[in-house]
């Protein structure tokens, strides 16, 4: 054996142990753990019978449609705010670039719980500053944590403000990317700013888009900062999301074998609906 | 050669992987061994204790005091949290629990169950002070006879009002018997100070434990789930009734009670003992506003006691130092000494004979009346409460019917439904 060949894979060898004690164990024990009724440290085998009960309870059905609804208008909204953002951020007009690049980026630095905090006072029902600003132009108080609709408006709203920097910044990069010379041709061609927009700019980049909405779609199927320390998943589970009711079957009542089986039926919807998305946009080509 | 190549690392990778494995195993049984030779007094000995927030605190004053009496046991304290993440990891993988553990007195049957064989039966050791600990509290931490733990605080209820706002609205406290008069009471208080409510909740089933407490209800009887009995029907039209009056107000959680009362919001609260420190320390303006009386009850002259809240301290069979580990939760929840410090944290003792004490009888100054003495008469004729080995997998389903019935969900739908998921979770029967 040549050492000189071996070489290399020593030098892998540190990810591989890594990757296989942090990774590929626990997604290996989960899966045998998802067939088992394993309750504190105890556990039986019991087949099918976790994926069964989970398939049949209302609970995390009412989850994943919560998630569906919040996705449906939250990844839209993001991402069409992130595209004007980064065409804005890419104008020649605009001075001091990187300062706005920075306010725009901010809020993904800051941290989830103290976001999270934050907006509870700013959005509080009785002496929150929102409805304050809203009594000045006589709109009534919201309740943003009592009404079901409401409260699935305000998890989209927080999401929104945490996540449109990051894509902005992927979206911005992707612009930068184009080639010049199709703008001037279009220039010369006689094309507006806006045919030029929805022309050159979307189509090119249509990967990108599908990058950030895929992250996006994934991020918010796995919800769970911002509805677990805003709402509590309430009112009456409007809120609920499916990784709240793993996480309640998994560390309130260590239920860790159904906890487990519902980890592997989230893991199988997100990657059915990545595959869809991949196939409805042809794998964003252009 | 190359394919080869690939194979052997592969199996370096892996080799290096089980041996790491293998090694953990090792330690594993080791402790497990030493866990036989419990320390005396006169080794040294190092304990951990994990607990949270207040509780926590009170223990960490405890150590110096402690270790006057035990100069050679060590104590570290763990803070951990009211989701029990940092221990639960420990009990299921059997290796890494801390020697004492706190839990609420009401989860401590679903760890008994959940966990069997992870906590010291002290049956023997804690005989001599069977009674000494209030009646009730000796329930959440007996199993088949045997005791698995020693009963911390209690949480006997009151009903806190401000003194000010009811006389602005022409209220006699005394005239309030019952639950119906205090809603009654109500209605007058946001008639005559429009915006202030009589009283809040929060998004959990406190209040509900509260009236089910009262009326002697429980959520499991006889080894069945009974969180559809008549008693809950009754706990849960009650708040329903409160909140449909218009006479209580949803703060949702503890943080959002302190705004309401600073603003004057509302009027009174219904909570147990432990809440008048978070008044004193949290609202020190409204000092000599506050008074105290026992809650309403049902029907006239019927039960006003109801215990809500309370915590326990159980030995880890993990434990390399279990007597230590005794000797520590025997010091801070038998003696004066260490009872005394738990007092200054607000945890109300369930070991009575500290009731007798001098300081146990000191005027509180924010209240202006003997706190605690007026507390302990709240203990006698508490019901004791039935929670069953459920209340780990029971907590979101009871959160979701008060939740359900408060939106105006059909009572007795509600409550069928959540018996049965709880039924689902725990393999219990549910009491028909």
């Amino acid at each position: 054996m040549n050492p000189k060949k071996l070489t290399p894979y020593l030098f892998l060898s540190p990810f591989f142990i890594v990757f296989a004690v942090f990774m590929a164990y626990p997604i290996i024990e989960s899966f045998y753990l998802s067939f088992t009724s394993a309750q504190g440290n105890q556990a039986e085998w019991v087949g099918l019978e976790n994926f069964k009960n989970i398939l049949t309870d209302g609970l995390f059905w009412k989850s994943l449609y919560n998630v569906f609804i919040i996705l449906i208008v939250q990844v839209p909204v993001m991402l069409i705010l992130g595209i004007f953002l980064a065409v804005l951020l890419n104008s020649k007009f605009i001075k001091g670039k990187g300062i706005f690049r920075l306010f725009i980026f901010l809020p993904v630095l800051i941290d989830l719980v103290t976001y999270s905090i934050v907006f509870t006072l700013i959005f509080n029902e009785q002496f929150g500053m929102m409805n304050y600003v809203l009594g000045l132009f006589h709109i009534d108080p919201i309740h943003w944590f009592s009404d079901p609709i409401w409260s699935k408006v305000l998890i989209v709203i927080a999401v929104t403000w945490r996540w449109t920097g990051y894509n902005t910044i992927i979206l911005l990069a992707g612009i930068t990317t184009i080639d010049h010379s199709l703008y001037e041709s279009a220039e010369v061609d006689g094309a507006n700013k806006f045919t030029q927009f929805f022309k050159i700019t979307i189509p090119m980049l249509k990967p990108i888009l599908l990058f950030c909405g895929i992250l996006s779609t994934i991020g918010t199927i796995q919800l769970f900062t911002e509805p677990s320390l805003l709402t509590a998943g309430g009112p009456n589970n409007a809120t609920n999301t499916p990784i709240m009711y793993l996480y309640q079957f998994g560390f309130q009542s260590f239920q860790f074998g159904y906890a487990s089986a519902s980890a592997y039926v989230i893991t199988i919807i997100v990657g059915v609906i990545s595959f869809f998305q991949i196939k409805i946009t042809k794998g964003g080509k252009i | 050669m190359k394919r080869f190549s690939v194979l052997l690392s592969l199996l370096v990778v892996l080799s290096i992987f089980l041996t790491a494995c293998s090694g953990g195993k090792e330690k594993d049984g080791k402790a497990s061994s030493t866990n036989e030779t419990a320390g005396s007094t006169n080794e040294k000995a190092t304990i951990t204790v994990a607990a949270w927030n207040a509780a926590a605190d009170a223990l960490t004053e405890q150590i110096a005091g402690f270790n006057q009496k035990y100069p050679n046991i060590k104590v570290e304290i763990l803070r951990a949290d009211t989701g029990y993440t940092k221990v639960t990891p420990a009990l299921a993988a059997g290796t890494g629990a801390p020697d004492v553990i706190q839990t609420q007195a009401r989860d401590f049957q679903a760890f008994l169950q959940k966990f069997p064989d992870q906590f010291v039966d002290i049956t023997d050791k804690t005989q001599k002070y069977k009674n000494d600990f209030v009646e009730s509290s000796w329930k959440s931490v007996t199993k088949d006879n045997k005791v698995y733990a020693l009963p911390w605080d209690l949480g006997p209820t009151a009903l806190y009002y401000r003194i000010d706002l009811f006389e602005k609205a022409g209220i006699d406290v005394k005239s309030i018997q019952t639950w119906d008069e205090y809603i009654e009471a109500g209605k007058k208080l946001k008639e005559a100070i429009p915006g202030t409510a009589m009283t809040l909740y929060t998004d959990d089933f406190n209040l509900y434990e509260i009236f089910l407490n009262q009326m002697g209800g429980s959520y499991v009887k006889d080894g069945k789930i009974n969180v559809n009995s008549p008693e809950s029907k009754k706990a849960l039209l009650l708040q329903k009734k409160m909140k449909d009056e218009g006479i209580a107000i949803n703060v949702h959680d503890g943080n959002g009670r302190i705004p309401a009362l600073t603003n004057d919001k509302v009027a009174s609260v219904i909570l147990p003992v432990w809440y008048a420190g978070t008044l004193s320390h949290s609202v020190e303006k409204q000092a000599g506003k506050w008074g105290i009386v026992p809650i309403p009850a049902f029907e006239k002259g019927g039960n006003t006691q109801a215990n809500l809240g309370g915590s326990i301290l159980a030995v880890s069979k993990q434990s390399k130092n279990a007597d230590a580990a005794f000797k520590f939760i025997e010091y801070v929840l038998t003696t004066d000494e260490g009872q005394k410090i738990m007092l200054q944290y607000g945890l109300f003792p369930s070991y009575t004979p500290f009731y007798k004490s001098e300081v146990f009888n000191t005027e509180d100054k924010y209240f202006g009346m003997e706190l605690y003495p007026f507390f302990a008469k709240l203990t006698t004729t508490i019901k004791g409460m039935e929670y069953g080995p459920i209340m780990l997998d029971a907590t979101k389903p009871l959160k979701d019917m008060i939740d359900g019935v408060l939106t105006g969900n059909d009572v007795d739908k509600t409550m069928e439904t959540t018996a049965e998921s709880i039924s689902k979770s725990t393999k219990l029967d549910v009491n028909k």
